[in-house]
């Protein structure tokens, strides 16, 4: 077997080793001023994606900067308020706030229906009235033209003109016919 | 002309400026080699000239994360060896052909080949070894034209060295038988 080898090697060896192939003139010369060209295209191209690549980091990370920032305001706002809603002491602070307010509304409403009261044309300041159930239904009551009238019509006798301006006085409002 | 060492190549590869004067040091230093282990493998001189471009291009690519972990011959080699064997099994894939078919191609070129020597006993030598399976192919130019050791043949094949061994003896052989047919 190994002398088999041998003998082989030796026909091989006894035709050479020149390999056979052939390149065109000047071609390793081609190839230099080919690929040269082409690795100055390379070069710029890495050039570009390095340039890119910068920026594309520099983008990222401010948009990561600027999520970061958002989430952590919706997280700390959100936070805040439950912890509002789960203070009692805020809590309280927000009732008396909202008591406060109902209030200066009323003193509002009603400072509006006695301004209301005083004027000489009732049945245009029914257009303003303050709105509010309570408020509403005295202001109605007091500037009901009908019922008005009918007090009207009721004192315009001279008998019962004392008593109107008594009752006028004890009402602590005051009507100008 | 003396050619520069690689440790120089490498030294001005290094730096941003003479970058581009290096590259062009280690072609005009492996050119011939380059070429001549690719179309070994390929033997078309026009797929030979893709693939070399497409390996110098790679070095260049590459050469900066070079470890020096191997000869920067053996890792030109390595480079040579994997894209000559894509470009095989790219080309076959286009074609949509087997290894025989592919093989009866590249074989029924040969007499006509301009950039082919007209000896006929040369011919008949690269027929034979046009016929090999491809890897077995690598390991028999690797091992008779460029007379690379075993151990660095491993290096460049991922194979230990008595596989390449074996993988040698059954090439001589089947090139001898097909040599002793013709």
């Amino acid at each position: 077997m190994m002398i088999n080898n041998h003998k082989t090697m030796k026909n091989l060896e006894s035709i050479g080793k020149e390999p056979g192939f052939t390149v065109p003139d000047g071609y390793y010369d081609e190839l230099y001023q080919k690929m040269m060209g082409k690795v100055a295209v390379e070069k710029q191209k890495t050039i570009h994606r390095k340039q890119i690549l910068r920026f594309s980091l520099v983008t990222s990370a401010a948009a990561a900067v600027a999520l970061f920032i958002t989430v952590t305001v919706f997280l700390k706002t959100d936070q805040v308020n439950q912890m509002a809603n789960n203070n009692p002491t805020i809590q309280v602070v927000k009732d008396s706030i909202q008591v406060t307010d109902q209030n200066v509304l009323a003193e509002n409403q009603s400072q509006t229906l006695e301004e209301s009261a005083i004027t000489e044309e009732p049945v245009a300041n029914k257009s303003e009235q303050p709105t509010g159930s309570n408020s509403v239904s005295t202001y109605e009551q007091l500037t009901d033209l009908n019922g008005v009238q009918s007090v009207v019509g009721f004192y315009e006798d001279d008998s019962h003109s004392d008593q109107f301006q008594e009752t006028l006085m004890d009402l602590d409002f005051y009507y100008d016919f | 002309m003396a050619h520069p060492t690689d440790e120089y190549i490498l030294e001005m590869f290094g730096s941003e400026k003479t970058k581009e004067q290096a590259f062009g040091l280690l072609m005009r230093k492996y050119n011939t080699e380059i070429y001549n282990s690719v179309r070994r493998i390929v033997y078309s001189h026009d797929d030979s000239d893709d693939i070399v471009q497409n390996v110098l291009i790679k070095v260049w690519k590459h050469l900066g994360s070079f470890r020096g972990d191997s000869s920067l011959k053996t890792w030109i080699t390595r480079i040579c060896v994997n894209e000559s064997l894509t470009f095989i099994e790219k080309k076959k894939r286009m074609l949509q052909i087997d290894d025989e078919e592919y093989m009866e191609r590249v074989i029924s070129n040969i007499p006509d080949d301009t950039h082919f020597s007209s000896d006929q006993i040369l011919q008949l030598v690269q027929k034979g070894i046009q016929m090999l399976p491809e890897k077995q192919r690598v390991v028999f130019t690797l091992r008779y034209y460029d007379e690379m050791p075993y151990e660095e043949m491993s290096k460049v094949l991922d194979t230990s060295v008595g596989a390449l061994k074996t993988s040698y003896h059954f090439a001589v052989k089947k090139i001898e038988e097909f040599l002793a047919k013709h």
